[in-house]
């Protein structure tokens, strides 16, 4: 079995499982069946960040210069536009296939293989951030539980088997030569450290500065995350109303 | 003949004094949208100040109670639980409230330093509108800051912002209502845990 077959099955595994999302009781409650659990793979993920990745990225703040930064930043952004491309196709949403695949094309020969990003530089349109759990949202599967994955952090259900069927979807991870292949998760990994010192204020805030960490994350990542799937109409029709009673 | 004068004459003074009769001052899109410019530009006043951190939630303070509708926002904060708190609960848990919003929102615009603000569009709600604004820093992707407007309160009051879909409003009130049921629903304990906490 080739490698790539092997991973259109686990996708597909993956999508199977998804058909025992369980559904939330009501549209934006929080569906949190699995707590407790959840509870204990954010104490594990706060111990990690305060241990091991806040440290890090506290050296690496300091030592890699502002430059590095941002030239790694735009290789892993670019190297992402490709799955994104796939899932807006497969989102039927083809004005974001063709936003995406421009910038990629263009940040890949003129931006040096994605180092500058020259589509910005040109006053080209943003990148369309999107991922498999959005896809799964535009067919109609349900949100399903909230939960915390280990290193990730917090998903729901779908987004969860999302991650997966992403990983391995990877576009550029299955075409590019195996040696070049190697380079991409550890330059995905030096990102997510560079993130981790860029927003180190605002996670330092949430992870150690509330009282119950785990409720601000639920409630950041459910809210922010429906808002981006939401539709303008739903998202204006989900507005708080206080003055309701 | 003359009674049909007289009766378009009557008719047209009523439709005449209809605007006295409505309230006072209705919240109209311009207002909404200038009220939130004053807002903004008050807060990164303080924000680009330069002064202590103290001063500068004193400050905060000050701007949330002058342009926001607080003891709506307090109110919604306690969830289920404000049915059964009493007046003077109420009263006490708004003035802790309005001061631990300010300490813990006021730490956190430090990151605004640099920063620019811009209202961008607004739109009709279902309490009054929804304004739009863009937070903007130097070779970043812009962020989108909402505000909803109304003039339930009898004045034209800010009631919720969302930092990208994430509602205050809402936010809070899941993370006041941990709060409380970590002190077994005891409002006396909470409101003591909020005016030292940030």
């Amino acid at each position: 079995m080739t490698l790539f077959s092997f991973r259109a099955i686990f996708s597909v595994a993956a999508l199977a499982l998804l058909a025992a999302c369980s559904t939330p009781p009501t549209k934006n409650a929080i569906h949190d069946p699995s707590e407790a659990e959840n509870r204990k793979v954010h104490n594990f993920n706060k111990a990690l960040d305060r241990n091991l990745v806040a440290p890090i990225a506290r050296g690496y703040g300091k030592t890699v210069p502002l430059q590095a930064d941002r030239a790694i930043s735009n290789v892993a952004s670019n190297l992402a536009i490709p799955g994104e491309i796939v899932n807006s196709f497969l989102q039927f949403r083809m004005e974001d296939v063709i936003t995406n695949t421009i910038r990629f094309t263009t940040n890949t020969i003129f931006g040096v293989g994605g180092l500058f990003d020259a589509a910005t530089f040109l006053g080209m349109e943003e990148d369309v951030d999107t991922d498999f759990g959005e896809t799964l949202a535009v067919y109609g599967f349900p949100e399903g539980e909230y939960l915390e994955v280990p290193v990730y952090g917090p998903r729901t259900e779908r987004e969860a088997y999302g991650l997966v069927v992403d990983f391995f979807l990877d576009p550029v991870g299955n075409f590019l030569p195996s040696s070049a292949r190697k380079g991409t998760f550890p330059l995905y990994v030096v990102d997510k450290v560079g993130d981790r010192n860029e927003y180190d204020d605002a996670i330092n805030g949430i992870l150690y500065e509330s009282e119950d960490s785990y409720v601000a994350a639920r409630s950041l990542y459910l809210q922010n995350r429906r808002f981006k799937l939401g539709s303008a109409a739903d998202n204006l029709d989900d507005l708080e109303d206080p003055y309701a009673d | 003949m003359q009674t049909n004068t007289f009766t378009r004459r009557a008719i047209m003074a009523m439709l005449a004094s209809l605007p006295l009769a409505g309230p006072a001052s209705a919240l109209s899109q311009q207002d909404a949208e200038s009220l939130i410019g004053k807002l903004t530009d008050d807060i990164f006043k303080v924000i680009n100040s330069g002064k202590s951190e103290s001063a500068m939630f004193r400050d905060f303070e000050r701007i949330f109670v002058k342009y926001a509708d607080v003891p709506v926002i307090a109110r919604s904060s306690l969830g289920v639980a404000r049915r059964s708190a009493s007046k003077s609960e109420l009263s006490a848990y708004t003035k802790a409230f309005q001061g631990y919003v300010s300490r813990k929102y006021g730490k956190r615009f430090r990151e605004f330093i640099g920063a620019t603000i811009e209202v961008t569009k607004s739109q009709k709600s279902k309490r009054g509108y929804l304004v739009d604004s863009n937070v903007t820093f130097k070779g970043k992707r812009p962020f989108l800051v909402q505000w909803q407007v109304s003039d339930a309160s009898g004045r034209d009051r800010m009631f919720d912002i969302i930092i990208e879909g994430i509602s205050m409003l809402r936010l809070e009130r899941e993370e006041i209502g941990a709060m409380l049921d970590r002190r077994g629903g005891d409002i006396g304990k909470l409101i003591a845990h909020l005016k030292k906490a940030s």
